[in-house]
């Protein structure tokens, strides 16, 4: 990067937040994806005033900037795939109010968003979102991708809370973009444009969201299952029951086992796949809930059926499906995490789709997810170094989300597209929404600067 | 050696869990200064694109080793491990600075050499006055890098071992074992090696402490210097493998966990498994073996609360012994302190070397005790009680800190006293 840029980056904010070598530019390079491109220079920018200048410079100097949280993304969204600068948000972590009244947070982007839940928990009220990389996520970083996580199936996903969103245009504009009122049609949605853009259209430096009164009573289960498909038809008989659990997720076989051997919380290793399940809300309602999902797991062909009595019972149910993904990386040198998504009538179908294509390339596939919203995380446990099994893997991953998409699926329900999944949106979406989407793109971001190589295929660079 | 590096370093897939747990992180809030960046720069040695550069050893030096990310890590990475042989292999590629190789090749490994260069310090510490936090002497301390303000720990003129004899009776003999001191309970506070040995023989247990015991290496290998910390294990494996003992006893987290741990998976020096099997922490004894529990009252404290040291914690494994030894003590109240298993910030000589890192990361530990409200911190390691003392000092608090063993062993005698 040129002297003369990294001098006016150094006026902006400091010399001491811009970063130049090469130790921190090979560890700005990366996020959870497994594909790593080094930037030319980091800012940690500590305002929004900042993050205005920083783009307005990038803008007249043609510089790619890509903002970044806490890296732990899984589609490459953080990653500086055309070099540059990264934007790193992590300094700008305050959490600015929380207005009990109105049932709102105003938070920087940096915030990591299990201190926002903790934050707002401590006085009766719920941030239901709730990724599984919440103890280290930002905020920002959940904005940007349109976070999902364990409570989706009752209580959405990030989009369904945040309200406002401050931040700065490519072109390095202040913007404000929607009202913290219940209702708000006050021009076009911006907020939900921006929320899920995967930071291609604007850096969020102030965020808005809407809180719940803090459900009173839970209750999880775990239900056993000899068979994977069994856990997964079970899925759809509860929602058809009429319950709307707070969270229900599966672990096939390969999972359960290496979670086990990681944990040693117990676990079943001779099960085919566990359903964790968790409900919420009144008492009597948790109770009658709770029974009745047991007793059609039980008649689901369920081999046992734990409730949690304890508070210690219950978070070791939860702790063993948060530990999945990073656990399941124990087997092989290198794990790469799927995020087909189908409808949850479908679930029974992709589960099965998926066993086929482990067997049909012989390859090791650990299917965990988010079963209540149909969301799967089929991970291929490989090696990336060797060549002739990656060809595999590629070959399967492209299966996996043919099958999701023939099940009337998606290719990301969390992820992103990021530039892991950019050659499948296409194939999803179409070419008249995926003009639409670069007509947006190029009317806020006319040079380009902002995140290339993300989302659209043909703008590595 | 980089083989060995690669094989650490290869599972890692970058999930950013151990970040959440890093203290020196959560100061900096650098990548490149998180679990997860050192582990990619480790990495990077291995692969080529990272070079042993000054800002490579910089950021390799500021772990404090507090393996809170080890332990945090679902891919069985150990971040923790593969900084200390990154260490050594930084050693090894660059060497050991003169001032290291000074103290732990020569004054650590001669074994009369250390405890007199330590009563030499400790003479020289109160001819100059440096105990007085405004003192003139301490103008030395700025000069070599350290605040003025800087506690400096005051070294014994008679070590605690010079004091005992080496074999200790009992009355009602139950166990014979051995105590395997440490330097901090020898050099600086002589005070937890004689609650040990009252504790144990209290209870019936004799207790030797061999005359021939040295540094465990802790201090020495942390800093990359694994052949004089393989020196120093072997002589002490020399010394104790030879004791007809049923366990051996540590009072500091670290001694513990580098003879039942380090100096078989760290230095690959063969341990007979026997021998790690009876190291036990003094809590884990009185609680596992003797079942003791105390219900006896504990003078000077009417709110206790207790600080895992790291090593003791996530090394050795001892979390509930000292919590159920200290709720027992009659008329005092037991508090759980908030983030109790996170660092203090004291992580042995890193004080020395990262000033400004450890005082950041012991006034957050600070603050969290003080939110207790408890008027005594217990802890089972003299570089913790020093950190904590320390803290509480510069903040003009008055907060006792006191080593598990000591608050123990003071309500014992005061139970025998009535």
């Amino acid at each position: 990067m040129r002297e003369s840029i990294l001098r006016k980056l150094q006026e902006i904010s400091g010399s001491k937040y811009v970063l130049t070598a090469p130790e921190d530019l090979v560890c700005y390079g990366y996020d959870a994806q497994h594909v790593e491109h080094c930037p030319e220079a980091i800012v940690r920018a500590g305002s929004a005033e900042e993050v205005c200048a920083i783009l307005h410079l990038a803008n007249e100097e043609g510089l790619h900037v890509t903002p970044r949280g806490a890296g732990t993304g899984l589609s490459g969204g953080s990653v500086p795939a055309a070099g540059g600068l990264v934007l790193d948000l992590g300094r700008m972590n305050r959490i600015i109010e929380i207005d009990q009244s109105n049932l709102l947070a105003t938070v920087e982007p940096g915030v990591i968003t299990a201190d926002l839940a903790s934050a707002v928990e401590a006085v009766g009220l719920m941030y239901p979102p709730d990724p599984g990389s919440i103890k280290v996520s930002t905020l920002g970083g959940n904005v940007a991708e349109n976070a999902g996580g364990l409570r989706a199936i009752k209580y959405g996903v990030t989009a369904d809370y945040i309200k406002v969103i401050e931040g700065a245009t490519p072109t390095g504009e202040f913007f404000k973009a929607g009202a913290v009122t219940m209702k708000s049609v006050a021009g076009y949605d911006l907020v939900h444009l921006l929320c899920g853009s995967e930071g291609t259209l604007a850096v969020f430096t102030k965020l808005t969201f809407k809180l719940l009164p803090l459900p009173k009573a839970r209750r999880s289960m775990v239900g056993l299952f000899s068979q994977l498909t069994q856990a997964a038809e079970t899925v759809s008989a509860i929602i058809s029951a009429g319950i709307m659990p707070a969270t229900l997720e599966i672990m096939d076989n390969v999972t359960i086992r290496t979670v086990e051997e990681f944990k040693k919380i117990g676990l079943p290793i001779d099960a085919g796949a566990m359903l964790l399940l968790e409900v919420d809300g009144a008492s009597a309602q948790v109770a009658e809930e709770a029974d009745k999902a047991a007793s059609i797991m039980t008649s689901h062909n369920a081999s046992e059926v734990q409730v949690a009595s304890t508070h210690a019972e219950r978070d070791r149910v939860w702790e063993a499906r948060r530990s999945a993904l990073a656990a399941l990386a124990r087997v092989r040198p290198t794990a790469i995490l799927e995020d087909a998504t189908v409808p949850r009538s479908q679930l029974a179908d992709m589960v099965s789709e998926i066993n086929r294509i482990a067997d049909k390339y012989s390859l090791t596939i650990g299917t965990f997810g988010h079963a209540g919203d149909g969301n799967l995380h089929p991970t291929i446990l490989t090696d990336q170094r060797d060549k002739e099994e990656m060809a595999r893997v590629e070959k399967a991953i492209e299966e996996i989300f043919n099958a999701a998409l023939q099940l009337g699926g998606t290719v990301s329900g969390e992820h992103g597209i990021g530039f892991a999944k950019s050659r499948y949106l296409a194939r999803e979406v179409g070419p008249g929404t995926l003009g639409m989407m670069r007509t947006i793109k190029s009317a806020l971001d006319p040079k380009g600067i902002l995140n290339p190589g993300k989302i659209f295929t043909d703008q590595t660079t | 050696m980089l083989n060995e590096l690669d094989r650490l370093t290869f599972n890692c897939i970058k999930c950013g869990y151990c970040k959440a747990a890093c203290p020196v992180y959560k100061e900096i809030g650098e990548e490149a200064a998180s679990p997860r960046g050192r582990v990619r720069l480790i990495r990077g040695v291995y692969g080529g694109d990272v070079s042993l550069s000054q800002r490579y050893r910089k950021l390799i030096e500021l772990c404090i080793s507090c393996r809170a990310c080890t332990a945090e890590c679902p891919s069985g990475v150990s971040p923790n491990q593969a900084v200390l042989n990154a260490r050594h292999h930084l050693a090894i590629e660059c060497g050991i600075p003169l001032i290291k190789r000074l103290i732990f090749r020569r004054a650590m490994t001669a074994r009369r050499m250390f405890p007199a260069s330590a009563k030499l310090l400790g003479f020289l510490q109160r001819a100059i006055i440096l105990q007085s936090r405004y003192s003139p002497a301490r103008l030395i301390l700025p000069i070599l890098g350290l605040p003025f303000d800087k506690a400096i720990p005051y070294f014994q003129l008679k070590t605690f071992r010079d004091r005992m004899p080496e074999v200790i009776p009992t009355t009602n003999r139950k166990y014979r074992v051995a105590y395997f001191v440490g330097c901090g309970a020898d050099l600086i506070y002589p005070e937890i090696g004689e609650a040990v040995v009252n504790l144990l023989t209290h209870f019936g247990v004799e207790v030797v402490i061999p005359r021939e015991q040295m540094c465990c290496g802790t201090p020495v290998f942390t800093s990359g210097d694994f052949e004089g910390a393989k020196y120093l294990a072997r002589q002490n494996l020399k010394v104790l493998s030879n004791l007809d003992v049923d366990a051996i006893i540590t009072a500091c987290g670290s001694c513990g966990t580098t003879i039942k741990h380090e100096w078989h998976d760290l230095l690959g020096i063969e341990v007979p498994s026997e021998l790690t099997s009876k190291v036990y922490d003094i809590t884990e004894f009185l609680t596992d073996c003797l079942a003791v529990l105390l219900s006896a009252h504990t003078p000077k404290a009417k709110t206790i609360t207790y600080h895992d040291p790291c090593h003791l914690v996530r090394g050795m494994g001892v979390r509930n012994q000292p919590r159920k030894l200290l709720s027992s003590l009659a008329d005092t109240r037991y508090v759980e302190l908030v983030g109790a298993d996170t660092c203090c910030g004291g992580g042995g000589a890193y004080s020395i070397y990262h000033p400004d890192m450890s005082r950041k990361i012991g006034e957050r530990k600070a603050d969290n005790i003080l939110k207790t409200e408890a008027d005594l911190v217990a802890t089972g390691c003299p570089v913790c009680i020093l950190q904590l003392r320390e803290m509480f000092s510069i903040a003009g608090i008055s907060r006792q800190v006191e080593h598990t063993a000591v608050v123990l062993n003071r309500a014992l005698k005061e139970k025998s006293q009535k």
